[in-house]
């Protein structure tokens, strides 16, 4: 767990790479995002996939999300993000508690983003868009994202330690 | 743990921006995202009591004082490539009781606070040297961002693993 902070780093550089320079976005600079952003899907996905289904009620304290609500959590928002990019209401939410549910809940959430990206133009990353922040340009909304999967994964994170199993890699 | 953090960010942002920000979009949202992380970490630091420092919810992972101990360090790290200094600390490896790691977590914020206060957009693209790759400052910004905030993930869970409410659910009551 130590050195994944700074394998998270290497991985996530390109990603933010693009993020910070968003303002200014290329043409082509959604697709480039949306290149990085499948990595990120990914092991956000494999650390959905390392926790046991009996585990997904799993919760720290009792006033806190369990685990699949953790999860499903971070897939709604997902959602929210990424419909307000392209300024339309995001699909019905899956209302699956079980394992194999939430995590195709929270596959479907990155695949929609990943539909939804590469399309963008340089004036919609600039232009404001509904978002579950409050209306933000759509560089916001992308590091927003990012930020947001960042936190509930530092969570899932210990949630798994607590379990005794070991957090995916980061995936390249 | 809910999203109480992001709609504290949104509502800094869209109470505190001042008119120069339109010329200085990037910063702003650099500066506004900073300053939300950076004290919810430094209350969460403020919260646990001396003995939680040593609390690991595993043996495999860093006590929560390590935690804090590696997210100051990490202060030193970001901002001063940011900077073109050289400064570090080893609060990780060694971390000191709490009250002197609150201190060293403050002073290390403080450091970071002087890179984001000499930020503004013109100043954002110029290349700085981080972790040997040659990138955009303000990408070592967003790093910085999200870093803390995941570290921030982690210790919520160590807080609340604790009985503690983490800092960012306050509001909430619970």
């Amino acid at each position: 767990m130590k050195l994944r902070p700074l394998v998270a780093l290497v991985v996530l550089i390109p990603v933010l790479l693009f993020a910070a320079n968003a303002a200014a976005a290329p043409p082509d600079a959604s697709g480039e995002y949306s290149k990085h952003f499948a990595a990120l899907g990914k092991l956000s996905v494999a650390v959905a996939q390392a926790m046991p289904p009996e585990k997904y009620s799993f919760r720290p304290h009792p006033d806190s999300m369990n685990f699949g609500e953790l999860m499903s959590h971070i897939a709604k928002t997902n959602y929210l993000f990424c419909a307000g990019l392209k300024d339309s209401a995001p699909p019905a939410f899956s209302s699956a508690t079980d394992k194999d549910g939430i995590v195709k809940f929270l596959s479907d959430s990155f695949e929609y983003c990943s539909a939804v990206i590469p399309g963008l133009s340089s004036e919609q990353m600039n232009q404001t868009h509904s978002s579950p922040d409050g209306r933000l340009p759509g560089r916001e909304v992308l590091l927003a994202m990012y930020i947001h999967v960042a936190h509930h994964r530092g969570q899932a994170e210990i949630y798994l330690r607590d379990n005794d199993i070991k957090p995916p890699s980061y995936i390249i | 743990m809910l999203r109480l953090p992001f709609l504290v960010l949104a509502a800094t942002a869209a109470c505190s921006v001042p008119l120069w920000s339109q010329d200085n979009p990037l910063s702003t949202e650099a500066k506004s995202d900073y300053k939300v992380v950076r004290n919810l970490v430094i209350r969460a630091a403020e919260k646990v009591p001396d003995a939680g420092y040593f609390f690991k919810p595993t043996p495999e992972v860093r006590s929560f004082g390590q935690l804090i101990g590696h997210i100051a360090d990490d202060q030193y790290r970001y901002c001063s490539a940011a900077k073109g200094e050289s400064k570090s600390s080893q609060f990780e490896k060694d971390p000191p009781p709490k009250a002197e790691m609150v201190a060293a977590l403050k002073s290390a914020f403080a450091y970071c606070d002087t890179a984001y206060e000499e930020l503004v957009d013109a100043s954002a693209t110029e290349k700085v040297v981080f972790l040997g790759r040659t990138i955009p400052k303000l990408t070592v910004f967003t790093l910085h961002a999200g870093h803390a905030w995941e570290h921030y993930g982690n210790a919520v869970v160590y807080m609340r693993l604790q009985g503690i409410v983490p800092p960012s659910s306050e509001r909430a009551g619970k």
